[in-house]
C-alpha cells in the first residue's frame, strides 16, 4: 500500500471537479460502493452543486476522526466550528439537507436537520410560517378550526 | 410572495427534520403552518422513538390516536403538564390498545392525578418490555404494583414518588419479581423503614431512593 493518502476526484452538476480523501467519501454511503470498487473517473454528483460540494466537503473533512474523539477540548472547538458553519442562509441551509441526504451522510443530516428543527423550537404558528415564508393554505374554516387546539390531530 | 425556500424538501424529508423535534408542542404546532408540514408531522409521528406530552392540553381521544400513530415509539411521557393533562382511565385503556405499548422501553405517567388501578394494570399489562416506568404523583395501590410485577420482567428502574397509597406488601412482590431491577423511588410514600431494608435483602444490588 502506498503511503500516499488515496484521491476520490468529484464532478458537481454544474462541472466543477474537486478531489477528496478516500476516507472522507467512504463516509458518504450513496458512493461507498463506487470508491470500494476502485473507481478512477470523477465520480458525478448531478443533485448537488459545486458550491454545495465545497461546503459538504469542508464539513466531513472537519468531522473525520474529529466526531469520535473523547477529548472534551477537541469536541469543544468543533462545536463552535459547526456553529459558524451553518451560519448560512436558508437556501444553503436546505440544499446542504437535501445533499446529505442524497449522499447519505448521516452527521451532516442529522446536523442541518436539528438545526432547522431547534429555529421552530418555542416559536408561535404566525413565527414559524414566517421565518420560513410558508403560507397558510388551510380554508378560513379549517383555520378557525386550527384554534380549537386538537384540530390538528383530526387528520391523523 | 417569493417562494418559501424550505419548499425545496420533499414531504418525506421535512418529516425527518420534525423527527428532530423532541417537544409534541413544536410538533404540534408546525402541523398547523400549511398541509405539506402537516403531512410531514404526521409521518414523523410514525418515525418517532421518543414522545412528550409534557405542555400540551391532551385528552383520551386525541393522546391515542396520536399514540397509534406512532409505530416506532419507544418512549412514552404523559406526566402531568403545566395544563394538566386530563388523561383518564379510559384513555390508558385506548393507549394501550396501541400496536407500539409492547415495545415501548419507558412510560411516564407523572403526576396524572386522573388515573387509578384500572387503567394502569390494563397499560402495564401490555407494556411487556418496559424497563423504566414513572408512576409518581398518582393514587395507584398494591394492585398496579402486582401487574407491573408480572408483566414488566425486564423493569430497570421505578419511580413511586408520593403514592401514598402503596405498602410494603406491593413493594415486596414487586422487587421479588423485577430481579433486574436497579432503582426505586419511594420518596413521600408510607412505607416504614424497615420495608427497605427487607427490598435490600432481596435485591442487594437495589438502590432506594428515600
Amino acid at each position: 500500500m502506498s503511503s500516499k493518502k488515496k484521491v476520490i476526484t468529484l464532478r458537481s452538476s454544474d462541472g466543477e471537479i474537486f478531489e477528496v480523501e478516500e476516507a472522507v467519501a467512504l463516509e458518504w454511503l450513496t458512493i461507498k460502493p463506487l470508491v470500494e470498487s476502485g473507481c478512477t473517473d470523477a465520480i458525478p454528483l448531478p443533485q448537488v452543486t459545486g458550491n454545495i460540494l465545497a461546503k459538504v466537503i469542508e464539513y466531513c473533512k472537519k468531522h473525520i476522526g474529529a466526531s469520535e474523539s473523547e477529548d472534551r477540548k477537541i469536541l469543544y472547538e468543533l462545536e463552535s466550528w459547526d456553529a459558524d458553519f451553518i451560519k448560512v442562509d436558508q437556501g444553503t441551509l436546505f440544499d446542504l439537507i437535501r445533499a446529505a441526504d442524497y449522499l447519505t451522510i448521516k452527521t451532516l443530516f442529522e446536523f442541518t436537520c436539528q438545526t432547522v428543527a431547534d429555529t421552530i423550537k418555542h416559536k408561535t404558528i404566525e413565527e414559524v410560517r414566517h421565518i420560513f415564508r410558508e403560507s397558510n393554505d388551510f380554508t378560513p374554516e379549517e383555520e378557525k378550526e386550527i384554534r380549537g387546539k386538537s384540530w390538528w390531530l383530526q387528520g391523523l | 410572495m417569493e417562494e418559501a425556500e424550505i419548499d425545496r424538501l420533499p414531504t418525506d424529508v421535512l418529516a425527518d427534520v420534525f423527527l428532530a423535534i423532541n417537544s409534541f408542542t413544536d410538533l404540534a404546532q408546525a402541523s398547523v403552518v400549511c398541509k405539506k408540514w402537516k403531512r410531514a408531522v404526521k409521518l414523523a409521528l410514525g418515525r418517532k422513538e421518543v414522545l412528550s406530552f409534557a405542555g400540551w392540553k391532551m385528552d383520551d381521544e386525541s393522546t391515542a390516536r396520536v399514540i397509534r400513530r406512532a409505530y416506532a415509539l419507544k418512549e412514552l411521557d404523559i406526566s402531568r403538564s403545566r395544563w394538566g393533562c386530563q388523561i383518564t382511565d379510559t384513555g390508558l385503556q385506548k393507549i394501550s390498545a396501541a400496536k407500539c405499548i409492547g415495545k415501548l422501553r419507558s412510560i411516564s405517567l407523572w403526576g396524572m392525578t386522573g388515573i387509578t388501578d384500572q387503567g394502569v394494570v390494563h397499560l402495564i399489562s401490555r407494556a411487556t418490555s418496559l424497563q423504566h416506568l414513572n408512576i409518581g404523583g398518582t393514587f395507584i395501590t398494591d394492585n398496579s404494583l402486582f401487574a407491573i410485577a408480572s408483566s414488566c420482567p425486564h423493569l430497570k428502574s421505578i419511580v413511586l414518588w408520593s403514592c401514598r397509597h402503596v405498602t410494603c406488601g406491593g413493594l415486596l412482590v414487586l422487587v421479588t419479581s423485577c430481579r433486574r431491577l436497579e432503582s426505586i423511588n419511594v420518596w413521600g410514600t408510607r412505607v416504614p423503614m424497615d420495608c427497605f431494608l427487607h427490598l435490600v435483602k432481596i435485591n442487594p444490588s437495589l438502590q432506594v431512593k428515600v
